[in-house]
């Protein structure tokens, strides 16, 4: 008669112990903070809150919204073209396998590419996260709702 | 919620949360000042864009705006040093928290910890801190961070393995 494989319990409890253990070295190091570095974030907050002008943020122009807008589309077709060539993902009512599994970070890897051809300045790839995370939080409606 | 309610509840979240975001954006960025802008955005596009929503939504928002403002600042320093012809600073997660007086108050563990989390590719980083720290389910990372669970997992467990060494684990 074999003994139960405890094996995983044992791994299960020291992963548990470790994360603990580190959760608790980082807490520890906020306490370190340089007061400054509170008082700024707590100026920030409070800005945010009261909708006060930013000290150091720059809104993105609209200058490259066509270009911006040609690159997402491009973005989503290939990404769709992904999922459909990717066995099981298409199976009507599960949504899981496609904006989960999919990899939106394909759009900064696109962007990077696209800038350092020089295809594209900086407001541009602005415009283009930003529609790149509402497009992200459609996808994390779909998957709420 | 009416107007007050919500801004109490933000002011609640944020509070609770921009400590450690902004040592997140730390151990990715390197320096104070770029950690604080990419916190102050975050905190701003979730105010302004997103209060709306239901408060369960704004932990994930917020940490998927931060981890975009990251790669946004990422991608216009790489492409500032492209266009002066220079190599890209090295990281240097802590180094302010690093002078001699304040080493004196913080554990030997934590500072280690800081300066192998700093060393972490940037996903490893990500996962482990998202996982760890804020205790999110590995559902939820995925989401944030836009990967699959099965890339979550690996690079969580490779995180930790690395990172566990240090505590004896």
């Amino acid at each position: 008669m074999t003994k139960p494989d405890q094996s995983n319990d044992r791994g299960d409890s020291t992963t548990k112990r470790v994360e603990a253990s580190l959760r608790e070295a980082l807490e520890s190091r906020l306490e370190a903070l340089p007061p400054e570095v509170t008082q700024r974030l707590a100026e920030s907050r409070q800005a945010a809150l009261t909708r006060r002008s930013r000290a150091y943020w720059r809104r993105p122009a609209v200058g490259g919204l066509a270009l911006a807008a040609s690159v997402l589309l491009a973005v989503i077709l290939i990404g769709q073209g992904t999922r459909e060539t990717t066995p099981g993902q298409d199976v009507p009512g599960q949504h899981a396998a496609g904006p989960v599994a999919a990899e939106p970070t394909a759009t900064a890897d696109l962007l990077i590419l696209a800038i350092e051809s020089e295809d594209l300045d900086d407001e541009a790839a602005t415009v283009i996260q930003d529609l790149d995370f509402m497009l992200w939080l459609s996808q994390q409606d779909d998957l709420d709702a | 919620m009416n107007r007050d309610d919500t801004r109490d509840a933000l002011d609640q979240f944020l509070a609770g949360v921009e400590r450690r975001a902004y040592r997140i954006a730390r151990y990715s960025l390197g320096g104070s000042d770029e950690a604080l802008d990419v916190v102050q955005e975050a905190m701003f596009r979730l105010c302004e864009r997103y209060a709306h929503r239901p408060s369960e939504q704004w932990k994930p928002l917020f940490y998927r705006i931060l981890a975009n403002a990251i790669t946004d600042h990422h991608r216009k320093t790489a492409r500032k040093h492209a266009r002066i012809g220079g190599a890209m600073p090295a990281s240097d997660p802590g180094s302010e928290e690093f002078e001699p007086s304040a080493m004196l108050e913080q554990s030997e563990l934590g500072a280690r910890l800081e300066a192998e989390i700093g060393r972490l590719p940037e996903q490893q980083r990500q996962c482990f801190l998202l996982r760890c720290w804020e205790q999110l389910s590995v559902a939820e990372t995925a989401r944030i961070m836009g990967i699959s669970i099965g890339s979550v997992k690996t690079h969580y467990h490779r995180a930790l393995a690395r990172l566990g060494v240090l505590t004896g684990g």
